[in-house]
């Protein structure tokens, strides 16, 4: 892994372990519901949400390419999308690759990683997370 | 409950590029024309609120509306500056109209103006502290998504996607004040450059430089005006979205919710209504208001521009003016637009793009993106 850090607007949201696997930072409010990313403050009591640590795995639900000059230093073109996270209701926004980006599609597997990509917002080198389509996956 | 409030005048700078015009500027002379149009002295006016997104971020400028209303010699009385994004307009309405409402104002001055045609600019998104930002959603994307969800679904063809488009173009061409009014065809818009699939340029809205302004009055005050009061401002519903757990990217369910709620304090329903301007950045953004405002049944969006059913002289004509995708969206001053467009339509004076014997219209606004929803939705029901 490199030196790289996440853009510190996604470091509260995601969390990189040493094999590289990214997991999501959820909150849990008192009635069980997840939120992505995590809350401050939950429910009609306002206490704060319990924070769980999710897998980020799941199946493409909808993706598109952008296809203009990229921000943050991101490829053109490039693709983003909603992916579905495993059993937690949970919809969440990303980027996207797969062995091409034309061939990705609504309903193939997914991984979460982290790999330097792009700059921040100060204009520095760093790691965004990133949804791989699983080996073999089809729709 | 609430007093009638009525719109006395109304006044624009037409939305194209105004190369050597200040934002203060654009507004301002929006602002002059409303009042001429009222019949309205400045000195009547004890509420101004101005709306704009982007000078903050284009221009390191803040509280603007000051400048704007100084300009007319208006100075003392409170002023307000609204930024909600594309709802910035229609939310600097709303607060005037609470206003009005309440008995806290008479005679309020809404002004909306925006310059955008800067090489500064870049692609539009919800603002660089905000997670999906840094990961690559910029706003074409965001609608993107749900068409494709809406073509998954649905089984929508991206040919009544471009279909919006070619309406919204012919309906510009019948408009002096659009920005774009050459007729464009379904081959044009399908075979212009992709942003983001499968929405193409001809199907994005243009960037614009551009003004708008309303003066909104009570009921004693429109009495006096007489025939000078234009149309009553029945009912301005706010709503902002939820972010976490979309169930549904095909169905805009802050549409739903906003639209239920306009209809319910109107008395009214879709059917009731002779006209609509609805937030077209993009032409899936319209087709999902369709069935969000309740003018066709959930996934039937696309059969329902085939039909010719939203264009003037079909059954609920939408977008006269041209809408976004060919007025034009600068957009602090496109809530404001709508309005004003519905507004001429009510009195007669649409000239080749009326819709006869209108009588009740709605304008429509969406802004921003936050999880998956979108973070401000207003809704605004007029009547003659």
């Amino acid at each position: 892994m490199s030196n790289h850090q996440l853009p510190e607007e996604l470091a509260h949201a995601f969390r990189v372990g040493e094999d590289g696997r990214v997991v999501l930072i959820a909150g849990r409010a008192p009635d069980g519901r997840l939120s992505f990313p995590r809350p401050d403050w939950c429910g009609e009591d306002l206490i704060a949400a319990e924070t769980v640590e999710i897998a980020g795995e799941g199946e493409i639900h909808c993706h598109t390419i952008v296809r203009t000059k990229a921000p943050y230093g991101l490829p053109t073109p490039y693709a983003v999308g909603y992916v579905d996270i495993d059993g937690t209701g949970l919809r969440v926004f990303g980027l996207l690759e797969g062995p091409t980006i034309d061939t990705l599609a609504p309903g193939q597997r997914v991984r979460l990683g982290a790999r330097p990509l792009g700059v921040d917002n100060g204009g520095r080198a760093c790691l965004r997370p990133v949804f791989s389509v699983a080996e073999g996956s089809r729709p | 409950m609430s007093a009638a409030v009525h719109v006395a005048g109304y006044g624009m700078v037409p939305f194209g590029r105004h190369a050597n015009r200040s934002v203060v500027s654009l507004g301002a002379e929006a602002a002059r024309l409303a009042l001429k149009n009222s019949g309205l002295a400045p000195s009547r006016v004890s509420l101004g609120v101005f709306a704009n997104a982007l000078a903050a971020r284009l221009f390191g400028a803040s509280t603007l509306g000051q400048n704007v209303f100084a300009a007319l010699g208006l100075q003392g009385m409170a002023v307000l500056n609204v930024e909600n994004a594309c709802t910035s307009g229609s939310s600097a309405l709303h607060v005037a109209w609470l206003a009005v409402c309440s008995g806290q104002a008479d005679v309020a001055l809404v002004v909306g103006a925006e310059k955008m045609c800067v090489p500064q600019l870049g692609l539009i998104n919800s603002g660089d502290t905000e997670m999906e930002t840094l990961l690559g959603l910029v706003t074409p994307a965001g609608f993107a998504l749900r068409a494709a969800r809406h073509i998954h679904e649905h089984g929508t063809r991206r040919e009544d996607l471009c279909a919006i488009a070619v309406k919204n173009r012919a309906h510009a061409a019948l408009n002096p004040a659009a920005m774009f009014r050459a007729p464009i065809t379904v081959e044009e818009v399908l075979a212009a450059p992709m942003i983001a699939d499968p929405l193409t340029r001809l199907q994005c809205c243009p960037v614009a430089d551009g003004a708008a302004a309303l003066v909104l009055v009570s009921d004693s005050v429109a009495r006096s005006l007489g025939a000078r009061a234009r149309a009553r401002m029945d009912v301005s519903v706010l709503a902002s979205g939820h972010y976490d757990n979309t169930d549904s990217l095909a169905v805009w369910e802050t549409d739903r919710r906003t639209a239920g709620l306009a209809y319910e304090q109107a008395g009214l329903g879709p059917d009731d209504l002779d006209v609509v301007e609805c937030h077209d950045a993009f032409t899936i953004a319209e087709l999902l208001h369709y069935e969000g405002l309740g003018l066709c049944p959930p996934g039937e969006g696309g059969a329902f521009v085939a039909a010719g059913h939203s264009r003037l002289g079909g059954r609920i004509p939408v977008n006269p003016s041209g809408g976004l995708l060919s007025r034009g969206h600068p957009v602090g001053a496109t809530g404001i637009a709508q309005v004003i467009e519905i507004v001429e339509h009510l009195t007669d004076v649409a000239d080749t793009r009326q819709v006869e014997g209108a009588r009740v219209g709605l304008a429509h606004c969406m802004g921003g993106d936050k999880g998956t929803d979108t973070k401000s939705c207003s809704v605004i029901v007029l009547s003659r």
